[in-house]
Protein backbone atom coordinates (compact mmCIF):
# COMPACT_ATOMS: atom_id res chain seq x y z
CA UNK A 1 0.00 0.00 0.00
CA UNK A 2 1.41 3.37 -1.42
CA UNK A 3 1.59 6.28 0.85
CA UNK A 4 -2.49 7.43 1.21
CA UNK A 5 -3.52 11.19 0.40
CA UNK A 6 -4.42 12.94 3.50
CA UNK A 7 -7.96 12.44 3.27
CA UNK A 8 -6.84 9.17 2.73
CA UNK A 9 -4.72 8.61 5.90
CA UNK A 10 -7.40 10.65 7.78
CA UNK A 11 -9.49 7.68 7.33
CA UNK A 12 -7.22 5.21 8.16
CA UNK A 13 -6.17 6.98 11.51
CA UNK A 14 -9.61 7.00 12.38
CA UNK A 15 -10.17 3.34 10.94
CA UNK A 16 -7.48 1.70 12.79
CA UNK A 17 -7.58 3.27 16.06
CA UNK A 18 -11.55 1.65 16.23
CA UNK A 19 -10.31 -1.26 15.36
CA UNK A 20 -7.75 -1.89 17.95
CA UNK A 21 -10.05 0.30 20.60
CA UNK A 22 -12.55 -2.82 19.75
CA UNK A 23 -9.91 -5.35 20.60
CA UNK A 24 -8.64 -3.76 23.62
CA UNK A 25 -12.31 -3.58 24.99
CA UNK A 26 -12.82 -6.98 24.03
CA UNK A 27 -9.53 -8.32 26.45
CA UNK A 28 -12.33 -6.96 28.85
CA UNK A 29 -15.18 -8.87 28.21
CA UNK A 30 -14.50 -11.43 30.82
CA UNK A 31 -12.45 -10.37 34.50
CA UNK A 32 -14.60 -6.82 34.31
CA UNK A 33 -15.85 -5.59 37.65
CA UNK A 34 -19.43 -7.12 37.23
CA UNK A 35 -21.92 -8.67 34.40
CA UNK A 36 -23.31 -6.00 32.81
CA UNK A 37 -20.02 -4.03 32.70
CA UNK A 38 -18.48 -7.01 30.66
CA UNK A 39 -21.56 -7.17 28.65
CA UNK A 40 -21.20 -3.06 27.67
CA UNK A 41 -17.35 -4.08 26.98
CA UNK A 42 -18.78 -6.60 24.69
CA UNK A 43 -21.05 -3.94 22.63
CA UNK A 44 -18.70 -1.18 22.83
CA UNK A 45 -16.14 -3.53 21.50
CA UNK A 46 -18.85 -4.68 18.78
CA UNK A 47 -19.58 -0.79 18.25
CA UNK A 48 -16.04 -0.25 17.69
CA UNK A 49 -15.67 -2.95 15.00
CA UNK A 50 -18.49 -2.02 13.12
CA UNK A 51 -17.27 1.71 13.20
CA UNK A 52 -14.26 0.42 11.69
CA UNK A 53 -15.64 -1.72 9.26
CA UNK A 54 -17.45 1.25 7.66
CA UNK A 55 -14.58 3.65 8.07
CA UNK A 56 -12.52 1.66 6.27
CA UNK A 57 -15.14 0.88 3.07
CA UNK A 58 -15.16 4.45 2.40
CA UNK A 59 -11.35 4.03 1.44
CA UNK A 60 -12.58 1.60 -1.62
CA UNK A 61 -14.22 5.20 -2.93
CA UNK A 62 -10.50 6.51 -2.50
CA UNK A 63 -8.74 3.67 -4.90
CA UNK A 64 -7.87 1.48 -2.23
CA UNK A 65 -8.16 -2.36 -1.78
CA UNK A 66 -10.52 -2.99 1.01
CA UNK A 67 -8.70 -6.05 1.60
CA UNK A 68 -5.84 -5.40 1.85
CA UNK A 69 -5.90 -2.47 3.96
CA UNK A 70 -8.06 -4.63 6.79
CA UNK A 71 -5.89 -7.59 6.59
CA UNK A 72 -2.42 -8.01 4.64
CA UNK A 73 -0.41 -4.63 6.96
CA UNK A 74 2.00 -5.54 9.25
CA UNK A 75 2.19 -3.59 12.60
CA UNK A 76 4.26 -0.79 11.99
CA UNK A 77 1.73 -0.15 9.12
CA UNK A 78 -1.06 0.81 11.23
CA UNK A 79 -2.41 4.51 11.78
CA UNK A 80 -3.94 3.98 15.34
CA UNK A 81 -3.70 5.83 18.79
CA UNK A 82 -0.45 5.08 20.28
CA UNK A 83 -2.33 4.71 23.34
CA UNK A 84 -3.71 1.92 22.30
CA UNK A 85 -0.53 0.12 21.24
CA UNK A 86 -0.62 -2.12 24.12
CA UNK A 87 -3.57 -3.81 26.58
CA UNK A 88 -4.76 -2.44 29.28
CA UNK A 89 -3.20 -3.33 32.62
CA UNK A 90 -6.02 -2.99 35.08
CA UNK A 91 -9.56 -1.71 34.89
CA UNK A 92 -8.38 1.91 35.36
CA UNK A 93 -7.13 2.09 32.13
CA UNK A 94 -9.92 0.78 30.59
CA UNK A 95 -11.99 3.29 32.00
CA UNK A 96 -9.34 5.61 31.22
CA UNK A 97 -9.31 5.05 27.38
CA UNK A 98 -13.39 5.24 27.45
CA UNK A 99 -12.96 8.77 28.18
CA UNK A 100 -9.95 9.58 26.83
CA UNK A 101 -9.31 7.58 23.82
CA UNK A 102 -12.83 6.75 22.85
CA UNK A 103 -13.93 10.37 23.98
CA UNK A 104 -10.60 11.59 20.69
CA UNK A 105 -12.24 9.22 18.58
CA UNK A 106 -16.07 10.66 19.08
CA UNK A 107 -14.61 14.30 18.15
CA UNK A 108 -12.53 13.45 15.80
CA UNK A 109 -15.66 11.83 14.14
CA UNK A 110 -17.73 14.86 15.01
CA UNK A 111 -15.17 16.88 12.92
CA UNK A 112 -15.53 15.17 10.19
CA UNK A 113 -18.81 14.02 10.13
CA UNK A 114 -19.12 18.02 10.29
CA UNK A 115 -16.84 18.39 7.00
CA UNK A 116 -17.86 18.46 3.51
CA UNK A 117 -16.78 14.47 2.37
CA UNK A 118 -20.14 13.10 1.87
CA UNK A 119 -19.79 9.96 2.88
CA UNK A 120 -18.52 10.84 6.38
CA UNK A 121 -21.80 13.59 6.43
CA UNK A 122 -24.39 10.46 5.77
CA UNK A 123 -22.38 7.47 8.36
CA UNK A 124 -21.24 9.49 11.17
CA UNK A 125 -23.85 10.53 12.71
CA UNK A 126 -25.27 6.87 13.44
CA UNK A 127 -21.65 6.47 14.50
CA UNK A 128 -22.28 9.27 16.91
CA UNK A 129 -25.46 7.86 18.34
CA UNK A 130 -23.76 4.92 19.67
CA UNK A 131 -20.91 6.86 20.59
CA UNK A 132 -23.17 8.34 23.12
CA UNK A 133 -23.62 5.42 25.23
CA UNK A 134 -19.25 4.82 25.86
CA UNK A 135 -19.64 8.68 27.11
CA UNK A 136 -22.26 7.99 29.30
CA UNK A 137 -20.17 4.71 30.18
CA UNK A 138 -16.70 5.99 30.41
CA UNK A 139 -18.13 9.25 32.10
CA UNK A 140 -19.98 7.31 35.13
CA UNK A 141 -16.91 4.98 35.50
CA UNK A 142 -14.15 7.58 35.42
CA UNK A 143 -16.23 9.45 37.53
CA UNK A 144 -16.70 6.79 40.31
CA UNK A 145 -13.09 5.75 40.53
CA UNK A 146 -12.09 9.23 40.46
CA UNK A 147 -14.38 10.06 43.65
CA UNK A 148 -13.67 7.17 45.11
CA UNK A 149 -10.67 7.66 46.90
CA UNK A 150 -7.32 5.92 47.06
CA UNK A 151 -5.96 3.13 44.72
CA UNK A 152 -8.88 3.06 42.50
CA UNK A 153 -8.54 6.83 41.90
CA UNK A 154 -5.21 7.17 41.46
CA UNK A 155 -5.04 4.80 38.94
CA UNK A 156 -7.55 5.92 36.62
CA UNK A 157 -5.87 9.39 37.42
CA UNK A 158 -2.46 8.20 35.97
CA UNK A 159 -3.85 6.55 33.40
CA UNK A 160 -5.38 9.67 31.87
CA UNK A 161 -2.40 11.58 32.32
CA UNK A 162 -0.37 8.76 30.54
CA UNK A 163 -2.55 8.59 27.68
CA UNK A 164 -3.37 12.23 27.09
CA UNK A 165 -0.25 13.51 25.49
CA UNK A 166 -0.19 11.04 22.80
CA UNK A 167 -3.75 11.11 21.96
CA UNK A 168 -4.49 14.85 21.91
CA UNK A 169 -1.25 14.90 19.38
CA UNK A 170 -3.55 11.85 17.42
CA UNK A 171 -6.30 14.46 17.65
CA UNK A 172 -4.87 17.48 17.03
CA UNK A 173 -2.10 16.57 14.45
CA UNK A 174 -0.02 19.83 13.54
CA UNK A 175 1.30 18.95 10.14
CA UNK A 176 0.77 19.78 6.27
CA UNK A 177 -1.59 17.18 6.11
CA UNK A 178 -4.20 17.85 8.22
CA UNK A 179 -3.70 21.49 7.24
CA UNK A 180 -4.48 20.30 3.82
CA UNK A 181 -7.78 18.81 4.99
CA UNK A 182 -8.52 21.91 6.90
CA UNK A 183 -8.52 24.13 4.40
CA UNK A 184 -10.78 21.69 1.55
CA UNK A 185 -13.25 21.66 4.78
CA UNK A 186 -12.99 17.92 5.17
CA UNK A 187 -12.37 18.76 8.88
CA UNK A 188 -12.83 21.18 11.41
CA UNK A 189 -10.01 23.48 12.19
CA UNK A 190 -7.71 22.98 15.51
CA UNK A 191 -9.41 25.17 17.29
CA UNK A 192 -13.11 23.78 17.08
CA UNK A 193 -11.50 20.46 17.92
CA UNK A 194 -10.19 21.46 20.98
CA UNK A 195 -13.03 23.04 22.34
CA UNK A 196 -15.51 20.20 21.55
CA UNK A 197 -13.13 17.96 23.16
CA UNK A 198 -12.79 19.98 26.13
CA UNK A 199 -16.71 20.13 26.02
CA UNK A 200 -16.81 16.27 25.76
CA UNK A 201 -14.49 15.12 27.89
CA UNK A 202 -12.90 18.36 29.97
CA UNK A 203 -15.49 18.21 33.25
CA UNK A 204 -14.90 14.35 33.43
CA UNK A 205 -11.25 14.07 33.83
CA UNK A 206 -11.80 17.26 35.66
CA UNK A 207 -13.37 15.28 38.55
CA UNK A 208 -9.90 13.46 38.68
CA UNK A 209 -7.95 16.54 38.98
CA UNK A 210 -7.13 16.89 35.17
CA UNK A 211 -6.79 19.83 33.14
CA UNK A 212 -6.64 19.09 29.39
CA UNK A 213 -4.99 22.76 29.37
CA UNK A 214 -2.31 21.36 31.46
CA UNK A 215 -1.40 18.60 29.20
CA UNK A 216 1.59 18.95 27.08
CA UNK A 217 1.12 17.28 24.15
CA UNK A 218 3.90 14.34 22.84
CA UNK A 219 4.82 15.54 19.47
CA UNK A 220 8.31 14.23 19.56
CA UNK A 221 8.62 11.55 16.91
CA UNK A 222 5.98 12.12 14.76
CA UNK A 223 5.51 10.01 12.08
CA UNK A 224 3.33 12.16 9.18
CA UNK A 225 2.78 8.67 7.17
CA UNK A 226 0.78 7.11 10.25
CA UNK A 227 -0.67 9.98 11.70
CA UNK A 228 0.61 9.35 14.82
CA UNK A 229 3.82 9.08 17.56
CA UNK A 230 6.72 7.15 17.47
CA UNK A 231 5.85 2.93 17.95
CA UNK A 232 3.07 0.35 16.91
CA UNK A 233 0.62 -2.22 17.94
CA UNK A 234 1.98 -5.64 19.53
CA UNK A 235 2.18 -7.82 16.77
CA UNK A 236 -0.78 -10.31 18.95
CA UNK A 237 -3.11 -7.44 18.98
CA UNK A 238 -2.37 -6.88 14.66
CA UNK A 239 -2.47 -10.53 14.22
CA UNK A 240 -6.60 -10.44 15.50
CA UNK A 241 -7.15 -7.00 14.15
CA UNK A 242 -6.18 -8.83 10.47
CA UNK A 243 -7.86 -12.02 11.22
CA UNK A 244 -5.30 -14.19 10.93
CA UNK A 245 -6.30 -16.96 12.74
CA UNK A 246 -9.69 -16.81 10.15
CA UNK A 247 -7.75 -16.56 7.37
CA UNK A 248 -8.65 -19.75 5.61
CA UNK A 249 -11.78 -18.63 5.94
CA UNK A 250 -12.35 -15.31 4.32
CA UNK A 251 -15.41 -14.95 2.94
CA UNK A 252 -15.63 -11.35 0.89
CA UNK B 1 -32.10 -6.04 47.13
CA UNK B 2 -28.97 -4.03 47.23
CA UNK B 3 -25.38 -5.32 48.05
CA UNK B 4 -21.76 -4.65 48.74
CA UNK B 5 -19.40 -6.56 46.00
CA UNK B 6 -15.96 -5.62 47.27
CA UNK B 7 -16.44 -1.90 47.90
CA UNK B 8 -18.67 -1.96 44.65
CA UNK B 9 -22.44 -1.03 46.09
CA UNK B 10 -24.53 -2.19 43.25
CA UNK B 11 -28.48 -1.89 43.11
CA UNK B 12 -31.09 -3.47 40.83
CA UNK B 13 -33.28 -1.51 38.59
CA UNK B 14 -36.12 -3.10 36.53
CA UNK B 15 -35.80 -2.92 32.93
CA UNK B 16 -38.81 -1.46 31.27
CA UNK B 17 -39.44 -0.86 27.27
CA UNK B 18 -41.57 -1.19 24.22
CA UNK B 19 -40.75 -1.47 20.82
CA UNK B 20 -43.45 0.80 18.70
CA UNK B 21 -45.37 4.14 20.53
CA UNK B 22 -48.70 2.84 20.92
CA UNK B 23 -47.45 -0.55 22.99
CA UNK B 24 -47.45 -0.44 26.44
CA UNK B 25 -44.06 -0.47 28.33
CA UNK B 26 -43.43 -3.90 29.38
CA UNK B 27 -41.23 -5.34 31.90
CA UNK B 28 -38.26 -7.45 30.29
CA UNK B 29 -35.81 -7.73 33.18
CA UNK B 30 -33.71 -6.20 35.12
CA UNK B 31 -29.58 -5.38 35.58
CA UNK B 32 -27.25 -4.52 38.63
CA UNK B 33 -25.91 -1.29 38.20
CA UNK B 34 -23.95 1.25 41.01
CA UNK B 35 -26.02 4.38 39.90
CA UNK B 36 -28.48 5.56 37.55
CA UNK B 37 -26.15 6.56 34.93
CA UNK B 38 -24.73 3.27 34.75
CA UNK B 39 -28.00 1.46 34.93
CA UNK B 40 -29.23 3.30 31.60
CA UNK B 41 -26.40 2.00 29.83
CA UNK B 42 -26.04 -1.36 30.61
CA UNK B 43 -29.77 -1.63 30.42
CA UNK B 44 -29.46 -0.57 26.77
CA UNK B 45 -26.66 -2.52 25.91
CA UNK B 46 -28.31 -5.82 27.69
CA UNK B 47 -31.39 -5.99 26.27
CA UNK B 48 -30.54 -4.79 22.76
CA UNK B 49 -31.75 -7.37 20.99
CA UNK B 50 -35.21 -5.60 20.01
CA UNK B 51 -34.98 -2.09 18.21
CA UNK B 52 -36.78 -0.35 20.96
CA UNK B 53 -38.50 2.85 20.43
CA UNK B 54 -38.23 3.41 24.09
CA UNK B 55 -36.66 2.06 27.29
CA UNK B 56 -36.86 3.00 31.07
CA UNK B 57 -35.38 2.07 34.44
CA UNK B 58 -37.04 1.91 38.32
CA UNK B 59 -35.00 1.55 40.65
CA UNK B 60 -36.16 -2.07 42.17
CA UNK B 61 -36.82 -0.18 45.87
CA UNK B 62 -39.38 2.50 44.12
CA UNK B 63 -41.69 -0.13 42.53
CA UNK B 64 -44.38 -0.74 45.19
CA UNK B 65 -46.58 -3.87 44.80
CA UNK B 66 -50.27 -3.28 44.92
CA UNK B 67 -51.56 -6.63 45.63
CA UNK B 68 -48.87 -9.24 46.17
CA UNK B 69 -46.81 -10.22 49.04
CA UNK B 70 -44.59 -12.04 47.28
CA UNK B 71 -42.13 -11.59 44.73
CA UNK B 72 -39.66 -9.48 43.78
CA UNK B 73 -41.31 -6.08 45.20
CA UNK B 74 -42.48 -7.76 47.97
CA UNK B 75 -40.10 -6.01 50.78
CA UNK B 76 -41.20 -2.61 49.40
CA UNK B 77 -44.88 -2.99 50.44
CA UNK B 78 -45.86 -0.23 53.12
CA UNK B 79 -45.36 -2.16 56.18
CA UNK B 80 -43.69 -5.14 54.55
CA UNK B 81 -39.63 -5.85 55.79
CA UNK B 82 -37.72 -2.82 54.21
CA UNK B 83 -40.15 -1.20 53.04
CA UNK B 84 -41.83 2.44 53.16
CA UNK B 85 -44.52 2.20 55.43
Amino acid sequence: MSAPAPLARHILSLADTKRLLGIRYSDWILGSPSIETGIAASSMAQDEWGHARLLYSMLKRLGFDPFEVEHERPADRYYSAPALDRPFEDWAEFVAATVVVDGALAVALESFGGGNFALARSRVPKMLAEEEYHRQFGAAWFTRLAGSGGEGAARVRAAAFAMLPSTLVWLLPDDDLNGTLVEEGAIWAGARVREACEARIGATLAAAGVALADIEPARAGWDPERRRGPGAPAEEAVERARGDRNRALFVE
Amino acid sequence: MSGARGGLAESVYEVFARKTRGEPLRHIGYIDAPGDELARVYAWKTYDEENWFEMCVVPRGAVIPVNRTDGPWAANRPGGKDGAG
